[in-house]
């Protein structure tokens, strides 16, 4: 008796089924909209894509992808870009489980660093025999990198401060020390930036070690602030909040193309430089995609894109112009770099540099 | 055959015994109230028979079955809270529809009902307000029609009328007896005031730390309570000890003689309305007796310090064991 | 029918869905916090290579001197924000609460907007403002921004409104009659506030401190723009994290960052308990008088929120103005990211997407959970334990849930007493979920507290009425208690919405290439030196948060005017 009373009464309770299973499909729909949503982004790609990992110019990326995108509509190109130094950092941590299938556009010593950890993978892009061979990996054929283009050390000065202040236009690395300008100058931290680190290794190797970090000790002193990239110094002078800023050729001609009264000056005792290069990441499944990637970003129509920013390319095929505010024969401005010895000494002269200069502030109460 | 029966119902919490071994019948249409301090057991034996908690052991039946183990939702009864847990966002109306429309009734059946029950408990007039707007009796009415509007088999009322002022309280102690006989539903409350308890149930289920004292009606419970714990808990009464035989007599049977009986003194008294409050010392051995004097009575009371005489009538005498006393706490000024 | 049937139900037990839905959220707030912290603790005491070192890396913390220079710089940094904008907020919330001043309703809402703004915005404006070019420095007043001084003042903005409302509650919650009783023994103006005033907000203060000293000690936003080289523990973890991805460092950083979070959270959890024993029943709400000093209380408002007021405006001259200082042009240009980068304005447009899809997730989630907690009868002890998980996250600077979050998603397996365990959540690493399960997580517990106390006023007993009428509960859930919670869940909605799109300590380390956001956007436009993009796309996050809480006010004041029949207030 008391069971089919029980029962009656679990007939009374089912009765608004439909209604609860209403509510637990609502409650496992909100579930699976939430992992559905965290899949989608993970599943787009079939095979047709690849993740690139680059330092370009985050506002060249658009004008340089165009024709690649073109070319090839059904490969979908993951751009994971950031500073030389933190994508370097990105691909050494990820060593192991490599995210990235290509490096397009990445300091040859950042490259360096990278083959000497045996993460690059030999491959002959398309179009290879165009490229300078002093623009491009020596040691291997098929090669483990291949240059695109090279930027330079420039310092960017605003004339209306210096001016304002008194004080001359730098011409060289040597008025930089000068104490006229304490204070007055911007440059990008080495270890987060490319172009801080050319810089560095620039006047390691102009100077040699010794003397080289002398004269950084005395450039310390004029120091203003250590950026995180390299662009920053060159609009911080275009904007002068100070005065002068080192930074990188292209970045200082665009400050003053869009109207601030600045002065680009390349170092008389020449500029530090490095390529931007690219490479095939070594890993167990490598995509074809991430091959014709390779080929296009040397061929001709991105080579010109290149040159519309950046006074030396690499490619024989395309006739380089120089663009307005670089010296008339670029690469005469270029100091003699051994990607090789910066690329092994990388480590060291970042930490040095880090424990010399990296505890400068104190509070200022 | 009893209509609703509780059998041997225990509950603990812990180590605490909240019921021991409770068990008692009611009849169709019967009013019951379980009265006692709080902490007694009372709500918790309420909650039981809702099924809102779970016995350890025993049984409760329901016109011959079992449904001790049944959810609240299948036992068919009506509840009313203590805080009425009206649904604030719902005027008076929706609250009753609340409960009905869940059920596959029709609409016109529906309103035709709330009607009824709106009517049977004069609320029709503000059936429109939200439960912030009614007065609190109106608010208890409310939770009473909605109590009644699946038409349940029995009623359980939760100190229903604990939130009201005095005035509300009586006139609505009467309402809702007269509801629950014009219905014949047969109810259980739960109340911790004696007077309460006294004027509207049919019988009392005295409790006192998870046992049950006393069942009987207001009339045995109040003339012959069966042990101390319902004497001093139901009215007033005093406690004389003689010969490890307690007499137990209440203060309004007590006469005042002109002279002879028992030799005491006048320590305080007040005025209570319809009699005088004496506290008296006996000579005897100092022990505190409270007396009721009829105002009506106009006698000319002694004052404060002087001495009179009392006579306890015998046949109004009620005789325990001491030892039953002991847990009872013995008047005193 | 079968479904149930397993199983006789029986008493007023929860249902089986009530109960597997504890389980669930224990689960979740068990995977979502408790398991990425325990990654973060393992990696603090790993080296880089995964090797047990033991307290080494804590060692190489305080025996490195530019990294304890930060702690130290970080310790400064915090104290003089505390104690500046917790003087300032209390004059503000005493004017507000206890002074007969004009303006109020103006001044209330005023104080909130920098809560509607990241704080690289206030960075951003102080450099127009202080920096070598800014436009107090040219008229002759030089601060020396970048360092301590720039950190601190964007600190005390972003934390005084936090300040503000905690003592405006706490000024507002006071008993008139102590006043009175002060003023019949003849106590003067000046004594009453010492004897009365400020031990009746003594615990509203310890509380301001607390969440002043712990928000600008794990802020990110602001030291990134105006710190120039001063290194505090926020942007020293974003170095070693980002810059040279050595997550066991960032852990020891996150680790410390996490001592000021927790001492904050004890002493919360302890005031909010004092705090409300002290009212009774019978308090008085004080009386407002005009006094003779009013005119000075009146003009310290106008100047906060004309500060206030001129931060936003500057931002917004900021975005316009073509080239600073050289070209005061006004020019829309900025708005045009596709200028400075490739993604243009699609990271506002995913700021805005992934804030309504975590504001409402999240708004479900914690109000259901909430319900589970409160109004449950069964699993007494899971649901102690999901109510202390649903709090931890008070403790959880956003930095801290970011680098747990990719130690543990980004994991492929786990190596659990030698045996290799995959882990089943690695698929969430880079996409949008973990994004929005890292907002929900970071800003879980105001909105679970929220809801904890809207449910905490329903009336215990109407799911008992509603098992007596034999009505499921869901529908009592969806027909009293919804409507009953309704103020508390779009206040939830809000809150989740504004702070995921101010966001950036957490995202900065989880955002995606594909999936940028909008702060995180400011952060990479002012590093690249772009600052008039950057102001750009802190006005648009300011602008859009002060749009959607005009429509939120709209909305909440239709709501009210149905609600006010049936809410006694």
């Amino acid at each position: 008796m008391n069971k089919i009373k029980s029962l009656m009464h679990t007939k009374l309770i089912t009765l608004p089924i439909i209604k609860l299973i209403a509510l637990i499909t609502s409650v496992v729909l909100i579930f699976t909209a939430f992992i559905v949503s965290s899949c989608t982004t993970n599943t787009t790609g079939k095979t047709k894509e690849i993740n690139v990992y680059t330092a370009i110019e985050e506002e060249h990326l658009e004008p340089y992808l165009s024709s690649f995108k073109a070319q090839y509509p059904d490969i979908t190109v993951n751009i994971t870009r950031d500073s030389t130094g933190i994508i370097t950092a990105k691909l050494l941590a990820e060593k192991d489980n490599p995210q990235a299938d290509v490096i397009w556009g990445l300091a040859a010593t950042s490259l360096l660093v990278m083959d000497q950890q045996g993460m690059l993978e030999g491959y002959n892009p398309k179009g290879i025999e165009n490229i300078y061979p002093e623009f491009k990996d020596s040691k291997n054929n098929p090669v483990h990198w291949v240059g695109i283009d090279a930027w330079m050390t420039a310092f960017t000065v605003n004339t209306v401060e210096t001016q304002a202040k008194g004080i001359d236009i730098p011409k060289s690395y040597n008025d930089l020390i000068k104490p006229e300008y304490k204070g007055f100058v911007v440059m990008p931290n080495p270890a987060s930036s490319g172009t801080g680190f050319l810089t560095v290794s620039a006047i390691l190797q102009l100077k040699g070690e010794q003397a080289g970090w002398e004269y950084l000790d005395k450039l310390h002193e004029n120091i203003a602030i250590y950026t995180h990239s390299g662009s920053k110094p060159a609009k911080m002078a275009g904007a002068g909040e100070y005065p002068i800023g080192i930074s990188f050729g292209y970045k200082g001609l665009l400050v003053k193309s869009e109207g601030a009264p600045v002065e680009v000056i390349f170092p008389l005792e020449g500029s530090g430089w490095d390529l931007e290069a690219n490479a095939l990441i070594k890993k167990d499944k490598i995509k074809k995609e991430a091959k014709l990637f390779l080929d296009w970003a040397i061929s001709d129509t991105p080579m010109k894109e290149y040159n519309k920013n950046y006074a030396i390319i690499c490619s024989k095929s395309v006739k380089a112009t120089v663009p307005e505010g670089f010296p008339s024969e670029p690469i005469k401005q270029l100091i003699k770099n051994d990607f090789n010895w910066a690329a092994a000494n990388r480590e060291n002269i970042l930490k040095e540099w880090s424990s010399r200069y990296d505890s400068k502030s104190e509070p200022k109460s | 055959m009893a209509y609703l029966k509780i059998q041997n119902i225990t509950k603990k919490f812990g180590g605490f015994t909240a019921l021991n071994n409770v068990s008692f019948e009611l009849e169709k249409g019967e009013f019951l109230c379980l009265l006692g301090p709080s902490g007694c057991g009372k709500t918790t034996l309420l909650r039981i028979i809702a099924g809102l908690e779970e016995p350890d052991s025993g049984n409760i039946f329901l016109n011959g079955k079992d449904i001790t183990n049944l959810h609240p939702s299948s036992r068919n009864f009506g509840i009313v809270f203590q805080s009425y847990a009206l649904f604030p966002n719902m005027t008076a109306y929706e609250n009753l529809a609340f409960a009905l429309k869940n059920k596959k009734n029709s609409k016109g059946d529906i309103k035709k009902r709330i009607e009824n029950l709106l009517n049977l408990v004069n609320l029709t007039p503000v059936k429109h307000k939200y439960p912030s707007q009614l007065s609190g009796g109106e608010q208890q009415r409310v939770a009473l029609a909605r109590a009644l509007a699946l038409n349940p088999d029995f009623l359980l009322l939760d100190e229903p009328l604990s939130a009201l002022d005095a005035k509300v309280r009586n006139r609505l102690r009467i309402e809702i007896r007269e509801t629950q006989e014009k219905l014949n539903i047969t109810t259980i409350m739960v109340t911790h005031d004696q007077e309460e308890a006294l004027t509207i149930a049919d019988r009392i289920v005295v409790m006192n730390e998870g046992r049950i004292m006393q069942i009987d009606t207001p009339q045995a419970v109040y003339e012959f309570p069966a042990n101390p714990f319902v004497a001093d808990f139901i009215g007033e009464i005093n406690f004389i000890e003689k010969n490890s035989i307690i007499n137990a007599i209440r203060p309004e049977n007590i006469h005042i003689g002109q002279n002879g009986g028992i030799e005491a003194t006048l320590r305080h008294k007040e005025f209570r309305g319809a009699f005088y409050r004496l506290t008296l010392s006996l000579k005897e051995n100092n022990q505190l007796i409270k007396v009721d004097i009829p105002s009506s009575r106009k006698i000319i009371l002694p004052e404060n310090g002087e001495k009179l005489f009392i006579e306890f009538p015998i046949e109004k005498l009620i005789n325990y064991k001491s030892e039953e006393t002991s847990n009872i706490k013995k008047f005193s000024l | 029918m079968k479904f149930f049937n397993f199983k006789r139900k029986k008493f007023a037990k929860d249902s089986p869905i009530q109960k597997t839905l504890i389980i669930i959220f224990l689960l979740f707030l068990f995977i979502s916090i408790l398991l990425p912290l325990n990654s973060l603790f393992i990696k603090a005491f790993h080296d880089k290579e995964g090797y047990f070192v033991g307290l080494g890396n804590f060692k190489h913390y305080f025996s490195n001197p530019s990294l304890f220079q930060s702690l130290k710089n970080t310790i400064f940094i915090s104290t003089a924000t505390t104690l500046i904008a917790v003087f300032l907020a209390f004059i503000y919330s005493y004017s507000l609460s206890r002074i007969n001043i004009r303006w109020k309703t103006f001044f209330k809402y005023i104080a909130l907007v920098p809560l509607f703004a990241p704080t690289m915005l206030h960075g951003i404006s102080l450099v127009y403002l202080f920096g070598n070019k800014g436009i107090f420095t040219t008229l002759g007043l030089n601060i020396d921004l970048y360092g301590a001084v720039g950190i601190i003042i964007s600190e005390i903005i972003y934390t005084f409104p936090q300040a503000y409302l905690i003592l405006l509650v706490a000024l507002e919650m006071t008993d008139y009659r102590l006043y009175e009783a002060a003023q019949t023994l003849g106590a003067g103006r000046i004594k009453q506030f010492f004897r009365v005033t400020l031990p009746s907000v003594k615990y509203g203060l310890i509380s301001a401190v607390f969440v002043c000293f712990t928000l600008s000690f794990t802020d990110f936003g602001a030291p990134k723009v105006v710190g120039g080289d001063f290194n505090v523990l926020a942007t020293d973890i974003y170095k070693q994290i980002v810059g040279q991805q050595n997550f066991s460092m960032g852990a020891v950083v996150g680790i410390i960052l996490l001592v000021p979070a927790i001492a904050s959270f004890i002493v919360d959890r302890i005031t909010t308990k004092k705090q409300s024993t002290f009212l009774s029943s019978k308090s008085v709400p004080y009386q407002l008088k005009t006094k003779p000093a009013d005119s000075f209380f009146f003009i310290f408002c106008i100047i906060i929120s004309l500060a206030i007021i001129i931060f936003l405006l500057v931002a917004i001259f900021a975005s316009l103005v073509k080239i600073w200082p050289y070209n005061l042009h006004l020019t829309f240009s900025h708005y045009n990211f596709k200028t400075v980068s490739s993604s243009g304005i699609k990271p506002y447009i995913n700021s805005i997407i992934i804030s309504s899809i975590s504001a409402a997730i999240g708004t479900i989630l914690i109000f259901i959970s909430a319900y589970l907690i409160e109004k449950s009868k069964t699993f007494k002890v899971a649901r102690q334990i999901t109510y202390l998980f649903s709090i931890i996250p008070l403790a959880l600077p956003g930095l801290v849930i970011g680098i747990s979050y990719i130690l543990f998603f980004n994991k492929t397996s786990f190596n659990i007493f030698g045996i290799n365990v995959p882990n089943i959540f690695n698929f969430l690493y880079g996409t949008a979920a973990i994004i929005i399960l890292a907002n929900i997580i970071h800003f879980y517990s105001v909105p679970f507290l929220t809801s904890n106390t809207a449910l905490k006023k329903i009336d215990c007993e109407f799911e008992n009425v509603s098992y007596t009428m034999s009505v499921p509960v869901y529908k009592t859930f969806f027909k009293v208690t919804m409507p009953l919670s309704i103020t508390a869940i779009m206040e939830n909605f809000m809150y989740l919405f504004v702070n995921s799109m101010t966001t950036v300590s957490a995202v900065i380390f989880l955002y995606t290439s594909k999936l940028k956001l909008a702060s995180v956007a400011v952060i990479h436009m002012e590093e690249g030196g772009s600052i008039a993009s950057a102001a750009a796309m802190a006005v648009l996050i300011v602008l859009t948060n002060i749009i959607i809480r005009i429509f939120y006010e709209i909305i909440l004041r239709k709501i009210r005017r149905k609600t006010d029949a049936w809410q006694k207030r």
